[in-house]
């Protein structure tokens, strides 16, 4: 029942503090106290969009998982050591997965290793256009990594997470003009890379 | 440009709000070629979308996300160590340094007596330090050099007096005197394995003061000749003698003979080996001419002169030697005065001679 209340509460204040800079300073003063339940109602409120954005962007399910709990530990930790976000949990969410991806794919491309693409699920027993489908998905993966790490995360926000202008522009923590070009030129550098898409 | 960044908002814009691309692109036709290509890849990187994790992977990430909670909680709650923050510490410093500056003289003058191994010594030897970095006229430091030298050398000498065991350094003149070896008359064991510097010479000790009142020597490190080093105290040398001394029933005898040839510790009279180093001679040592030696027998038999009687003057020119007269006697003791006086004689005779070819 406690939890349940504190989650509507979390989920109350996030949108609230996603509309307007104004900090929801208690939520934040329970979140020092470490306590379980307070814990445990931002993992559950967030971890999925976490992982979605991670996901998004390294295609690699259990890697994701990792990246994403660990986006929470970091959270834990920056909070412990009193540098943890006093205004926009998400936003420092976002920002820490994408540090993190970020960093990854540096490690990644630095020691590349040889390694099998993650395998997609399982194929049903259906049509060719699932074939297609998974195909041009794969290539659309493959394409986003060839993009800098910025169109990454705002080509991962607006069409990975589905995020409005607005709400990208409030995580990324830039004008709505910038980002605006922004995605403009993610996605002509994406269209390069994957060439002329059919629809 | 901001209005082809616009159009392709509005355009995804009308995307997401369930328009096609063509629909979408109607409102634009000036920017269509353009932005069709990008709607495309904004369609697609939308079809893109992620799959949600699975419920195990959801479970295993928030059971270690709990559990680094509640180390970070346990962290917290134990008691963190109390520590002065950078600003006391910070002004603590300062206070110390000023009362270091303001007390110096009390501190240092406390310090003047330290010896290696106490508490002060690092301070007396960083304010010797810095005195000799203020000064800057050569010959004042190298007089305040020398003085700390003498210093280093007062300090070993207190240590072996107080009988204690600390490292020292310190530089001196090496002497090897009486069987023993001694820097500035600080009494030195050397091990083995390190090589003697020259008597006189400068050295750099390094070693151990013991309580048996030397020093360990470590190593030496030889100085470069002209080094001013301070000297010390003076050594009392204990004279050798490099001869045993006559025992007390000596027997004396006298020797008498050809002189047959010289050195600095001995002569050879008839072939007898007379050692002349504690002798008394009186006259001229002339070579082929007799001389009469007074002395005893060491028990390894040799002759120890105590008094050597030669002539009253060589000479002019030395007669040479007559290799026959060592046949006729060999080291005549308690004289043998006729053979002798023979042989002057054929001596004599060739002298003559010479004296006729010289005319």
């Amino acid at each position: 029942m406690n939890a349940f209340t504190h989650t509507l509460y979390l989920k109350n204040w996030a949108l609230f503090s996603i509309m307007s800079d104004n900090p929801a300073q208690s939520e934040f003063n329970q979140l020092n106290d470490l306590n379980a339940q307070t814990v445990g109602a931002v993992y559950d409120e967030y971890f999925h969009e976490i992982y979605r954005y991670v996901l998004y962007r390294i295609n690699d399910p259990d890697l994701a998982a990792d990246i994403a709990s660990d986006v929470f530990i970091r959270l834990l930790e920056a909070v412990h050591a009193k540098r943890g976000p006093t205004t926009n949990l998400k936003g420092w969410l976002i920002a820490t997965a994408s540090h993190i991806v970020t960093d990854h794919l540096r490690k990644k491309y630095r020691h590349p290793e040889d390694e099998i693409p993650a395998s997609l699920p399982d194929p049903e027993p259906d049509i060719t256009a699932q074939l297609d489908f998974r195909e041009q998905n794969r290539n659309v993966k493959e394409a986003l990594l060839k993009l800098t790490a910025e169109q990454q995360h705002v080509l991962s926000l607006r069409f990975g997470q589905g995020y409005s202008l607005e709400e990208t522009a409030y995580l990324m923590n830039k004008n709505v003009n910038a980002v605006k070009a922004l995605q403009f030129r993610a996605l002509a550098a994406l269209q390069r890379e994957i060439g002329e898409v059919d629809l | 440009m901001t209005t082809l960044f616009e159009a392709l908002q509005e355009c995804l814009q009308e995307i997401e709000n369930g328009a096609d691309i063509n629909a979408a692109l109607k409102r634009f036709p000036e920017h269509a070629a353009e932005l069709r290509p990008l709607l495309k890849a904004a369609v697609a990187a939308q079809r893109n979308q992620a799959a949600d994790p699975s419920p195990e992977a959801f479970r295993r990430g928030r059971a270690k996300v709990l559990q680094r909670a509640a180390e970070l909680r346990e962290l917290k709650s134990a008691p963190q160590k109390r520590r002065l923050p950078i600003f006391s510490r910070l002004a603590l410093s300062f206070a110390l340094a000023l009362m270091f500056l303001l007390s110096g003289t009390g501190l240092l003058s406390a310090s003047a007596s330290a010896l290696p191994g106490d508490r002060l010594y690092p301070v007396k030897r960083g304010w010797e330090n810095i005195r000799l970095s203020l000064i800057f006229d050569s010959e004042a430091r190298s007089l305040l050099k020398s003085e700390f030298e003498n210093e280093r050398l007062r300090e070993v000498n207190e240590l072996l007096t107080q009988g204690r065991s600390e490292t020292v350094q310190f530089a001196g003149i090496f002497l090897q005197v009486n069987g023993a070896t001694y820097v500035s008359g600080v009494r030195v064991s050397v091990p083995a394995n390190i090589n003697l510097p020259e008597n006189g010479e400068a050295v750099l000790v390094a070693g151990r003061t013991n309580p048996q009142g030397f020093i360990e020597v470590v190593s030496f490190e030889i100085l470069p000749a002209g080094t001013v080093a301070p000297i010390g105290n003076p050594i009392q040398i204990e004279i050798q003698p490099t001869l045993p001394a006559p025992q007390a029933d000596v027997t004396y005898f006298e020797i008498q003979g050809i002189l047959q040839s010289v050195s600095t510790t001995s002569i050879n009279v008839n072939g007898q080996t007379v050692y002349i180093d504690a002798a008394q001679i009186t006259g001229q040592l002339c070579i082929g001419l007799d001389v009469k030696a007074r002395g005893y027998y060491t028990t390894d038999n040799r002759f120890i002169a105590i008094e050597v009687f030669g002539k009253e003057a060589c000479p002019v020119a030395p007669p040479a030697l007559n290799n026959n007269s060592n046949d006729d006697n060999a080291g005549g003791i308690e004289n043998s005065p006729s053979n002798n006086d023979n042989n002057s004689d054929e001596e004599d005779d060739e002298d003559d001679d010479n004296d006729n070819d010289d005319d």
